[in-house]
């Protein structure tokens, strides 16, 4: 055999050997049965019709925007590719991902202050949330380039890595016989979210994620601590990665919206230097010409949500979601 | 860096490709490079001192070639002893990495060059070469002129690119990370815990720890030189052995013929040869085996335990030496069958007692933990000494496989062989499985910092 042959047919093998052990150990180890952003990610993939608006941001955006509550009143198709503590590094590469196959007219973003970065990617010490989309996008540069940049170098292994994290489950055959039998499920298999009791919410449809019941009121404002935001503590690699988010939609003639989420007036309440945080956003949207409109401000603050439009302490819930939608949808 | 980060990993395929696609005659430069900055990826400021021990030796090499001198030598030698001495010892100056590998390395051929055992270097650039080679720098093994040198001076004539040279580097760079991620810095978290806490523990899990350090340092170690030697093959380079079956040892003497052989090797021709060696009588032979297992104790650390480490198994050679002469009759029989096992098991005892000193902070430290295996029975469970279920299953399982691996070793017979014998397929199907478990069960990431090669402190 030719030298070049046989070096390329050893290349392949253990590349796909090494490719096939590793998904296998993802597959054995990893529970992602109840992961509401491996649905969105696979609907996100399936779209045939082209996505017309696109809601991008934290838990406050996947528990809040509705996208049949839009496409009702604005036409078309909209989707919603919020996930959990989504940061903007998140937001961006989630823009990309879908600019691959559609062209929407309008991006929502939504900015919630406990989401934006204090500290720098190479700091960070916590990867849950970018493992949340990381682990269902497709491969692609735009998946590498997310990964590299998310953390140090320290992580690279658990980032692209999946199985790794949690390989000490192997020997918990319980957990692994467990796994198996949600995995084998027909939701599971056709991506269907199966309801449970402890469900914090239920994925619907296009990634939105609902929660019919409503906060329990056993907290007073005295048991929760005082927030103070950490303006002055923003990075720079997060405003770095706002304007991408604005150039972007710029060159592909995107319109931009920043949003803020209601917030429940008792959370309101604790923030110190709300109207402070309010000010740097908006002046620093303003230089930029985005739009910015904070729900939570009285002149954006909508009537009909009360106390019991909440889940808890921070997100709305179904019946706050279809009020929020519905008044999101008037400004797009 | 160390050689088994993500940064060796970018490094070594960047060296390896420009050196194949390279003219021959730029291989020596190029390899220069990636020695000098290799070493300075550690300590930049270090630089000189590696440029000293290189220009040093390298002058008295050539003057040596024109005139025996003793003073020269010895000249050459304390000052590079000193550096060693004021680093390590006196914490008078930073301490290079690899200070005690590549100055015993080019101490070593300024020795050869007054022995006239071979003929000096005249190219400074390869000369160079063979103090900073990268491979080898960290933690040896310690080269020989004879060896390393010798190949260096014909590194521009030779063919790389051999697949199965290649092929075989690439199997001891994947069996040398598995001793390293797998069983080594598996076993350090337990025997770290202990032994950094020995005053919380008991007999039951100080023994432990102490079986644990005996698997982690010959994993480390022996790890270590697997991927040093396989990196060097796949370059074009032959690197000499550095461990050969150590725990298979049925004496001490026999241990020392197997364990750390180029240090052995070293002391032997350099310092105990020096000293007179055999030739000057029973009495004085023991007094340099004295001599050269305390140099041997004082090259690992300043620490007093290491050389009582030392002194530990010259007494143990005397021992055995005089043991020998008392029992001439059986002495010469080879063992085997039970007896064979049973002196295993005894000198790996032995062997694993003198750990104990190496394994401790000092002296103290190793006086205090061998109490307290007589003070307490036990304090915790197996589980609670840093190690899970899940990590000791995969830390018993694969030193059982280093373990059968050395025994096939020790009857001749070599794995390479055996996977060669197999089809094309098959054998890449082991070579993915062997990448696998190193990937998956490697102690590495955020869960653990990648532990430093042990060896390459001393």
């Amino acid at each position: 055999m030719k030298k070049g042959l046989k070096i390329t047919i050893s290349l392949v093998c253990i590349l796909t050997l090494l490719i096939l052990g590793l998904k296998g150990l993802r597959y054995l180890v990893t529970d992602d049965t109840r992961s509401f952003t491996r649905l969105m990610m696979h609907d996100l993939y399936t779209q045939e019709e082209n996505i017309d608006y696109l809601f991008v941001g934290s838990s406050h955006c996947y528990r809040s925007v509705i996208p049949s509550v839009i496409d009702e009143k604005k036409g078309g198709n909209s989707f919603n590719c919020g996930s959990s503590a989504q940061r903007m590094d998140g937001s961006l590469t989630l823009i990309k991902e879908v600019l691959i196959e559609h062209q929407p007219k309008v991006i929502v973003l939504d900015i919630y202050y406990d989401m934006i970065d204090t500290v720098n990617h190479s700091e960070r010490d916590q990867l849950t949330s970018t493992y949340a989309i990381a682990d269902y996008m497709k491969f692609s540069w735009n998946k590498i380039s997310y990964l590299l940049n998310a953390s140090s170098m320290d992580y690279y292994t658990n980032s692209f890595i999946v199985g790794r994290r949690n390989w000490k489950k192997l020997y918990d055959f319980d957990y692994i016989k467990s796994l198996l039998d949600k995995k084998s499920s027909e939701e599971y298999k056709n991506y269907v979210w199966k309801h449970d009791e402890d469900d914090e919410g239920y994925y619907c449809d296009r990634g939105y994620v609902a929660f019919d019941g409503k906060a329990e009121d056993d907290c007073s404002e005295e048991d929760m601590e005082p927030i103070r935001i950490a303006i002055d503590s923003f990075t720079e690699e997060w405003k770095e990665e706002l304007k991408e988010v604005v150039s972007i939609c710029r060159k592909n003639d995107i319109k931009l919206i920043v949003v803020a989420a209601p917030l429940p007036s008792k959370t309101l309440n604790l923030i110190q230097n709300y109207d402070e945080y309010v000010s740097f956003i908006s002046t620093m949207l303003k230089e930029m010409d985005v739009d910015y409109y904070d729900f939570n401000l009285p002149e954006y603050k909508i009537d009909e949500i009360g106390d019991d439009c909440f889940k808890d302490r921070d997100h709305l819930n179904s019946k706050g979601a279809q009020i929020y939608s519905n008044s999101l949808a008037d400004l797009l | 860096m160390l050689i088994n980060s993500v940064e060796f990993l970018v490094f070594f395929p960047i060296v390896l490709l420009f050196l194949l696609i390279m003219p021959k005659s730029w291989r020596i430069i190029w390899m220069l490079a990636a020695g000098y900055f290799f070493f300075m990826s550690w300590s930049p400021a270090n630089v000189g001192f590696l440029v000293f021990t290189t220009l040093t030796t390298y002058f008295a090499a050539r003057y040596l070639e024109k005139k025996q001198s003793k003073p020269i030598v010895a000249v050459t030698v304390i000052v590079n002893i000193i550096i060693i001495l004021l680093g390590k010892y006196f914490n008078l100056i930073p301490v290079p990495v690899g200070v005690s590998f590549y100055t015993l390395q080019a101490l070593g051929y300024v020795i050869d060059i007054y022995r006239k055992k071979t003929a000096p270097e005249k190219n400074l650039l390869k000369y160079a070469l063979f103090v900073s080679f990268f491979p080898i720098i960290q933690s040896g093994p310690i080269e020989r002129s004879t060896g390393l040198l010798k190949q260096i001076q014909k590194y521009d004539e030779i063919q790389l690119g051999d697949l199965e040279r290649i092929r075989g580097g690439l199997l001891l760079i994947v069996w040398g990370l598995f001793q390293k991620m797998v069983i080594a810095d598996r076993a350090a978290i337990l025997v770290n815990k202990v032994y950094g806490d020995y005053s919380a523990y008991g007999a039951f899990e100080i023994i432990i720890a102490s079986l644990m350090f005996s698997v982690e340092i010959y994993c480390d170690f022996g790890g270590y030189s697997n991927i040093a030697i396989g990196i060097a093959r796949i370059m074009g380079f032959d690197v000499m052995q550095n461990f050969r079956q150590p725990y298979l040892a049925t004496s001490i003497k026999d241990f020392w013929r197997r364990w750390h052989i180029s240090l052995t090797s070293w002391l032997t021709d350099y310092v105990y040869i020096s000293l007179g060696g055999n030739r000057k009588g029973q009495a004085k032979k023991y007094i340099f085996i004295i001599i050269v297992f305390a140099v041997s104790g004082i090259w690992h650390g300043r620490a007093f335990s290491f050389i009582v480490w030392g002194l530990l198994h010259a007494i143990y050679q005397i021992v055995g030496d005089l043991k020998t002469k008392i029992f001439k009759r059986t002495a010469d029989l080879k063992p085997t069958g039970i007896v064979k096992i049973v002196k295993i098991v005894v000198t790996f005892m032995l062997v694993n007692f003198a750990w104990m000193f190496f394994a401790a902070s000092g002296l103290n430290a190793a006086i205090d933990t061998i109490k307290q295996i007589f003070k307490v029975t036990r304090t915790s469970s197996i589980f609670e000494l840093g190690l899970e279920k899940g990590d000791w299953i995969v830390l018993i399982l694969a030193f059982v496989i280093v373990l059968i691996v050395d025994i096939l070793h020790e009857k001749n017979i070599s794995i390479k062989a055996l996977l060669d014998k197999n089809i094309f397929v098959l054998r890449w199907i082991v070579y993915a499985a062997a990448l696998l478990v190193i990937i998956i069960f490697g102690i590495y990431g955020v869960e653990y910092d990648t532990a430093t090669f042990m060896y390459a402190q001393f």
